[in-house]
């Protein structure tokens, strides 16, 4: 069916294509210029994080909360100076002599807190007001699902921590800025456009359909080698990303949820934000995947590299618009929404399909939206193959 | 063996390039002729099956080729007219990557590869990239490409084209040499490469088969039909619409032409030896 000396020269055909290599290293060289400018930065450098116990025990404070509240989330470092522990002053205070860390710190101190308690009360008042509606509502979908919700909500454990640096804000983010998961993508659909049509316009494509191996044989191995490349793609990047983000941002001293980190504040997730970043990367492998397979599909049916490159990325890019435009709804996904929540670039950043729980109503059956998008991928996926297979198989050379 | 076509017919929207076409191939070389139109690369493509019939089968040994696969393809070495090759590739790395695809891997593919780089006299370029060979050298590769599986089954569309006298010789004594127990079906526009080589020929038209048969009896037939003559220039433009016209030279003032009939022109003439050529414009006419 398929021997390994095939699948290396696969492997060969699609690496070999320089324009990978200059836009791999073009846009690893732009991330890292781009991330470099936060290197030493102040804020980074300088963190509350060695205050962590005393600030920890301060917000415990039921009556600091309430203050807290009551100023609309908007204290000052001095109005907070009768809850937060005097060592924690002290600790800024070292740094008097340095106007910009002095600044830094104390505006983290009052961000960092006022912030703290915003997201819990955000929270609270997200399920409370979600209980209301629950208690007036019928046996719709959307009904179904705010039950299923506050079921979850007051079931889960979804602990929300102090942030103290802002680590842990850009390791979620490197798989959420709009440009990067883009740019991954961009480089499968440069390599895998011509896996097909290449053999068309090189004139190859008797020689591989008249051999022992066959159409069956073919179709394997540029499959497989297909997802090596798209599997070393993305780890690749991923790797540099996060090697370049730990060192300008530096790794977090400790690890917090992935609800304790901005716009996460109402997130049924309950996992760190390492376990986060880790499900962005196999979000952006199984992403990578499904668009090879669509890259693939096309690339089978056409006689030139240009219409699978345009018509997948064309499909990338128009649902990652869509999907970034579109208002989502709350509690239960729509027609509408789907296109875009169901996008490939959804599947890679996730922040949006859980930044607060969604349901998918299928045929009466409610499932989390981010599930349905991985089952809707995974099954493109597995028809683009099935497409590109009978495509191949079934090829017949004329001209 | 046995490579039998039955029937065969391939339409391509409302036209019809191949038509209810049936012959049988056994051991030997047979020239497919025609001109171009005639359906012959269409007829190659359905025998080599990336084409599929609209009507009829090509059966090997009585049985359809679509249900040996990969046992036919392992018998069979085709090498289309346009040679296909990925540029960037070495001779050598292209020919293991073909022999992969043809279950030839390690020591064995690097050995028979070798070889036919040798057979086809391309050793000193094995390592160079086919982005740089010329027309001649690539399809030199194709040739090489076609016989890595040591095939019993050929199929040749156009296997000279663009090779130098020299290397139509060498490949006209490949083609000779290795046709001792296989079945060999080539395509060419140069009659006289089919005149050495092929046995039998097959002739086209209009995707139908016109005639078939021994070289050897055709041009038997042909004996009387060819005449050799000098004419003026005007006598020889009077002569273009009525008769074929073979062979033509300027000479004396005149010129020499092959006329080819059924019967003798009005004119002074000798008969010739018919080559096969003169078969061809007989049967083609005004087409050649």
């Amino acid at each position: 069916m398929m021997n390994g000396s095939m699948l290396k020269t696969e492997i060969y055909k699609i690496f070999s294509k320089r324009v990978i290599w200059i836009s791999m290293a073009v846009f690893l060289t732009l991330y890292l210029v781009l991330k470099l400018q936060f290197w030493d930065n102040v804020s980074i450098r300088y963190t509350l994080e060695p205050m962590r116990p005393q600030l920890t025990e301060a917000v415990e404070n039921p009556a600091f909360h309430e203050f807290v509240r009551k100023s609309s989330y908007n204290c000052s470092t001095e109005e907070m100076r009768a809850f937060v522990p005097e060592p924690v002053y002290e600790y800024i205070e070292q740094y008097r002599g340095n106007e910009r860390i002095y600044r830094s710190l104390n505006s983290d101190l009052a961000g960092i807190l006022n912030n703290y308690f915003e997201r819990i009360d955000q929270r609270e008042a997200f399920i409370q007001e979600l209980a209301q509606k629950v208690s007036g509502s019928g046996g719709t979908a959307l009904d179904r699902a705010k039950a299923r919700l506050l079921q979850a909500y007051r079931e889960t454990p979804v602990p929300i921590e102090l942030n103290l640096e802002d680590s842990a804000n850009n390791f979620i983010d490197v798989n959420h800025a709009a440009l990067f998961p883009g740019l991954i993508m961009l480089l499968v659909i440069a390599g895998l456009a011509g896996i097909y049509s290449d053999e068309y316009t090189s004139g190859t494509q008797s020689a591989l359909l008249t051999s022992r191996q066959g159409r069956r044989g073919v179709f394997l191995s540029k499959a497989i080698a297909a997802g090596i490349f798209v599997a070393g793609v993305v780890l690749v990047t991923e790797a540099f990303f996060m090697v370049v983000t730990a060192v300008c941002y530096r790794v977090p001293s400790s690890t917090v949820s992935a609800a304790s980190t901005y716009g996460l504040s109402l997130t049924l997730y309950g996992g760190s934000v390492y376990g986060f970043c880790l499900r962005q990367v196999l979000g952006t492998l199984l992403a990578g995947l499904t668009l090879g397979s669509i890259v693939m599909c096309i690339s089978v049916f056409s006689k030139s590299a240009l219409i699978p490159f345009f018509a997948a990325g064309a499909y990338y890019g128009g649902t990652a618009i869509y999907a970034n435009s579109v208002p989502f709804p709350r509690y239960l996904s729509s027609l509408w929404s789907l296109p875009g929540e169901w996008s490939l670039f959804m599947l890679q950043t996730q922040f949006e399909l859980v930044e607060a729980g969604r349901y998918t109503s299928i045929f009466g059956l409610l499932v989390p939206t981010l599930a349905t998008n991985a089952v809707f991928n995974l099954l493109l996926m597995a028809a683009c193959l099935g497409i590109c297979y009978w495509g191949y198989t079934g090829k017949q050379v004329r001209g | 063996m046995e490579l039998s076509v039955r029937n065969v017919t391939k339409d391509f929207g409302g036209k019809r390039a191949v038509d209810h076409v049936s012959f049988t191939l056994s051991c030997g070389v047979y020239g497919l002729l025609g001109p171009n139109g005639a359906g012959k690369t269409t007829l190659m493509k359905m025998l080599v099956d990336i084409l599929t019939p609209s009507e009829g089968e090509v059966l090997l040994d009585g049985v359809n080729i679509r249900e040996l696969g990969a046992a036919y393809r392992d018998k069979l070495g085709y090498m289309p007219q346009e040679i296909g090759v990925y540029k960037n590739f070495s001779a050598q790395k292209f020919l293991k990557y073909i022999a992969a695809l043809k279950g030839i891997t390690g020591r064995a593919a690097d050995k028979k590869i070798d070889g036919l780089l040798d057979l086809v006299g391309l050793r000193d370029a094995g390592r160079k990239k086919l982005g740089g060979f010329s027309g001649g050298m690539l399809r030199r590769v194709g040739i090489a490409q076609t016989l890595l599986n040591d095939p019993k089954i050929l199929i040749l569309d156009e296997p000279t084209a663009g090779l130098d006298p020299q290397e139509r010789i060498r490949f006209r004594n490949i083609i000779s040499e290795l046709s001792e127990n296989r079945i060999v079906l080539l395509s060419t526009h140069i009659v006289s490469d089919m005149e050495f080589i092929a046995g039998e020929v097959i002739i086209m038209r209009e995707g139908g088969i016109l005639k078939t048969g021994a070289i050897d009896h055709l041009l038997r037939k042909m004996e009387g039909k060819v005449w050799s003559a000098l004419v003026s220039h005007e006598e020889f433009h009077r002569m273009k619409g009525q008769y074929a016209i073979g062979n033509m030279v300027q000479k004396n003032g005149g010129v020499e032409i092959r006329v080819i009939g059924p019967q003798k022109p009005p004119l002074a003439c000798e008969p010739v030896k018919p080559i096969l050529e003169d078969v061809f414009s007989y049967y083609f006419g005004g087409d050649v």
